[in-house]
């Protein structure tokens, strides 16, 4: 029996924050993960993690920079849980939201990741 | 109209020169502020961010002649603020800052204490309509934040996305035309 397909009304949107590391030491991409979930879980709970739809996407290490998936109800909570950190992987630094994109495209285009690349 | 925003307090000159040219402030005051962290010494040519205490420091604080904005009258068991200094502080136009350095320094308890102690001084402040300034109280460049990242502390205050961006821009601005219509 064929599903019936999820209605569009229902379906959750999305943002793609454009984050940035600022640090003395370079970060990497395990330590940043580690790091926004315990902020997330010391910060939100994890009632308003699961709601926020929280993922990394993707992460330039050389650069320094990532897309940060949210939701687009939960992005204020984000935006307060990432601004509260003030170490990475016991290092100094702080991470900075540099835009926000309502597509995936259009982060990675600014990100200068292709869409392979990403995957 | 675009909005211009300020940290009002940083410690550093380094702060100041990174806050500017990096994160994209209109201006990081450094110089021109005078922090008094205990005692009285006002400067009548600086603006004067005087340290809370306790609620009878704070009350004496206010009244104050030269003083004008009170800092960080939030701890997370007790509560060193309450509408009578709202009301002193809005009769005598002295604005209340939180800095995002103090509350870094907190973890588990002690957040949500001081949290919910943020959250009751969000709900007298506005509604004795009295302003509230967010700054970085930085020691070091690491320290700092961005402009919107700063305001969105508001939002744990219970204020909107506009109010909150108030309290980075035109709160600041407000100080400062008011300190120079004193002199």
């Amino acid at each position: 029996m064929n599903k019936k397909p999820f209605p569009s009304t229902l379906k959750e949107k999305n943002r793609y924050m454009l984050i940035k590391i600022h640090s003395n030491q370079k970060i990497s991409r395990n330590q940043l993960i580690k790091e926004i979930w315990r902020s997330a879980f010391e910060n939100l709970g994890a009632l308003n993690i699961s709601e926020s739809g929280l993922w990394l996407m993707d992460f330039n290490e050389e650069e320094q920079k990532g897309i940060l998936r949210t939701n687009n109800k939960k992005q204020q909570e984000v935006r307060i849980m990432l601004t509260l950190i003030n170490n990475i992987g016991n290092k100094r630094a702080f991470i900075s939201i540099e835009k926000v994109h309502g597509t995936l495209k259009k982060s990675r285009k600014q990100l200068k990741i292709t869409e392979k690349e990403g995957k | 109209m675009t909005r211009k925003f300020h940290d009002l307090l940083v410690h550093n000159e380094e702060c100041v020169e990174f806050g500017e040219k990096e994160l994209g402030y209109f201006k990081v005051h450094g110089k021109d502020v005078n922090y008094v962290e205990k005692g009285y010494k006002t400067d009548k040519n600086k603006i004067n961010i005087l340290e809370a205490g306790d609620l009878k420091r704070n009350k004496k604080i206010i009244r104050t002649n030269n003083a004008d904005v009170l800092l960080n009258p939030v701890e997370p068991d007790e509560r060193p603020f309450d509408t009578s200094i709202a009301e002193i502080a809005r009769e005598n136009d002295v604005a209340v800052a939180i800095t995002l350095k103090k509350l870094l320094e907190y973890r588990g308890t002690d957040k949500i204490k001081y949290f919910r102690s943020l959250q009751y001084l969000g709900k007298i402040l506005r509604r004795r309509k009295c302003p509230l300034i967010i700054t970085s109280g930085a020691k070091e460049k690491l320290e700092m934040r961005k402009p919107m990242d700063l305001a969105s502390i508001a939002h744990i205050a219970g204020y909107s996305k506009e109010e909150a961006l108030e309290t980075i821009s035109n709160n600041v601005e407000k100080i400062n035309t008011i300190k120079n219509d004193r002199k």
